[in-house]
């Protein structure tokens, strides 16, 4: 039995589904992501769990227990906000305090705890501090030290990070990451940024138009993307279309530009066409003669420990990545080739229309 | 200012020196608001240092004599003692009629909401006499409330009769005032960030402990500042009591009003506004100087 689950969970406002037959389960200790990008439901099911929205439709298990009509004040659980949501009339230390107060923990242990979690998140200097003299980064370490001292039975993270700038908005995923394994709570975290998702979640769950689409470890998110959707979202991709040509065994020749595949077919398909998605990293530029297909580079960008480049191919537009090896490489204008292993092509399922 | 005069050619002949530039810009608006305010206050305050004879009227000296009369006359420590008294009834049944009022207001989905703000600012929109006198049909001699006390039997219609006491004025000023504290309360509350609220909810608070301990600290400002709107109307309002406390129950504004045009003693009329104008300034800016003290640093 999972700790934490939603059997076909549904929002609707009037005419519109904000979040359809959501299901999922998940283990205690485990940090999933919602992924996906904005209006996807995310928020809504994350707004159902924490009880501020009341779900039109199924059923949410908080460790056995039905919790679907209870009252968000009731749940326990914790909640760190995108805007971090800090009680501005508080010092860090009330902020921190208020949810044992609510509880009526005793002020020695009250003491005791909000002193710890203040350790955990590298605050305790700031502790008389008001929230608007700290900085962002530590803001959001107030918050979710303040959710994470009630010893919540699962933690909500809504978007945590993206008020932060790149810098510390990496450095905050590592520790995100390291106080969620500490304290092993269940976490469940909202956000519309891949590398987020598949940087600090055990499972992610990739969304669109209020519907999961899939629920995979990330590597395998990345790797085996179930659609479009999910192959282009998570991470970069090149979609490109390819003709399907005579069947000799399991091996189906596929026509691709000027080149042909030899790949075994995952799924009927009920056209001629499949698509294949490739990711930029996996495309390697070669010179012009030994190159599957055939192709010239268009525009190039030096990003600093890599290079980006987009080539016009036989087979349509093709954006690569080369890691920087300290060589200029190629030049906008040049012909290339471009090849690929042989376990670098994917090809996705075709798209049951209904 | 400066920049747009910098922008001139350097060659243009210049007809003013830079630094007359900005006053000369501001001069139409300083004139105008000297003209209206700043001559009548000045010689309202010149007129209270003046004398007054029944026989000769108003003579020109310079004497505290006014002052001195106000400051030691029972009568007046009266006047002054119901004003405040009054005023300070007014702000503290506003705040509790219009804080509550206002978040209820904000709370409102799309449609109610800016129907019953717009209900609640109605007040304002009567004249001050013809509202005042539809309280005197509500709670004169003869008027509704004791009729309905007398129907139900619960007292006698006497007991419904407000008129003249300090309940009929407090009344009809808290009706016309409430809306300054609720706008004020409104502005404040548009500046919450919602999900403060629901961090509060989630942390295990009850609605009314999210009210008490998250919201009302928050808006604390906002009440502050509209307390300090009702107070200074409510200390120099004169329609409301002239109407319903008339000459039995004197205000500072009523009681300088008849010192004018029932006396004719101008100058002690004027020593009395000024005092007023003094006394009202003086609360108003410490509870300013004490509301930036407490505020600077939490909530900016």
């Amino acid at each position: 039995m999972s700790y934490l689950s939603l059997t076909s969970l549904t929002k609707c406002y009037g005419p519109t589904t904000a979040a359809e037959d959501i299901s999922l389960e998940i283990e205690k200790g485990e940090f999933v992501s919602l992924l996906g990008p904005s209006g996807c439901g995310k928020t809504t099911t994350l707004q159902m769990i924490a009880g501020f929205v009341e779900p039109t439709r199924g059923r949410i298990l908080m460790d056995g227990e039905d919790i679907t009509h209870r009252k968000p004040n009731e749940r326990g659980i914790g909640i760190v906000f995108q805007s971090y949501a800090l009680f501005p009339h508080m010092t860090v230390v009330e902020n921190v305090r208020f949810g044992l107060e609510m509880r009526r923990v005793p002020a020695t242990e009250s003491r005791q705890r909000v002193g710890e979690v203040l350790e955990l998140v590298h605050l305790s200097k700031l502790q008389d501090r008001y929230p608007r003299e700290l900085s962002g980064g530590q803001r959001q370490r107030v918050a979710l030290a303040r959710a994470l001292v009630i010893q919540p039975p699962l933690l909500l993270l809504d978007e945590p990070l993206s008020n932060l700038d790149a810098k510390l908005r990496e450095d905050m995923q590592i520790e995100l990451r390291k106080i969620q394994q500490q304290v092993g709570t269940t976490t469940l975290m909202v956000t519309h940024d891949q590398s987020e998702a598949l940087s600090l979640s055990d499972r992610v769950v990739v969304m669109n138009q209020g519907r999961v689409v899939q629920v995979d470890e990330p590597f395998n998110a990345y790797e085996r993307p179930s659609d479009a959707f999910v192959s282009s979202f998570v991470g970069k991709t090149n979609l490109l279309t390819g003709l399907i040509g005579k069947k000799q065994g399991d091996q189906t020749s596929i026509r691709l530009g000027d080149a042909t595949l030899e790949l075994t077919l995952n799924g009927p398909r009920t056209s001629n066409q499949v698509q294949i998605s490739i990711r930029p990293e996996k495309l390697e530029l070669t010179d012009c003669a030994s190159g599957k297909l055939k192709g010239r580079v268009k525009t190039r960008l030096f990003l600093g420990n890599h290079w980006l480049y987009q080539v016009d191919s036989s087979a349509g537009e093709l954006f690569i990545t080369q890691p920087n090896l300290g060589k200029r490489g190629v030049a906008v204008g040049d012909d290339v080739g471009v090849s690929w292993s042989p376990g670098a092509i994917r090809l996705l399922e075709e798209k049951v229309h209904g | 200012m400066a920049e747009l005069a910098s922008t001139l050619p350097a060659t243009s002949p210049r007809f003013f020196p830079k630094s007359l530039i900005p006053w000369l810009l501001s001069a139409p608006g300083a004139i105008f608001f000297l003209m209206l305010l700043g001559m009548p206050l000045l010689m309202t305050l010149v007129l209270s240092f003046n004398s007054f004879d029944y026989t000769e009227g108003i003579i020109a000296t310079f004497s505290l004599a006014n002052y001195m009369e106000v400051i030691k006359d029972d009568y007046f420590h009266e006047i002054f003692f119901r004003t405040y008294t009054i005023s300070v009834a007014v702000v503290v049944l506003c705040i509790a009629i219009g804080v509550p009022e206002a978040y209820i207001l904000s709370r409102m989905r799309s449609p109610w909401r800016s129907l019953f703000l717009v209900v609640t600012l109605t007040p304002l929109l009567i004249s001050v006499v013809v509202r005042t006198l539809g309280w005197v049909l509500l709670i004169g001699g003869n008027g509704l409330l004791g009729k309905t006390l007398e129907g139900l039997g619960i007292a006698d219609a006497s007991a419904g009769n407000l008129m003249y006491t300090h309940i009929g004025i407090i009344l009809a000023l808290v009706h016309v005032l409430v809306p300054f504290m609720v706008i004020s309360v409104w502005a404040a509350l548009q500046k919450l960030d919602p999900s403060v609220e629901h961090a509060a909810l989630s942390l295990g608070a009850s609605h009314t402990t999210v009210f008490r301990r998250v919201v009302v600290p928050q808006i604390m400002p906002g009440i502050l500042s509209g307390s300090l709107i009702v107070f200074a109307l409510a200390a120099s309002a004169f329609a409301t009591p002239a109407i319903l406390g008339g000459r039995r129950l004197k205000v500072a504004a009523t009681a300088a009003y008849d010192e004018y045009l029932n006396t004719m003693n101008w100058p002690l009329g004027a020593s009395i506004a000024v005092i007023l104008l003094i006394a009202n300034v003086v609360v108003v800016m410490s509870y300013n100087r004490m509301m930036e003290r407490r505020f600077r640093r939490t909530l900016g």
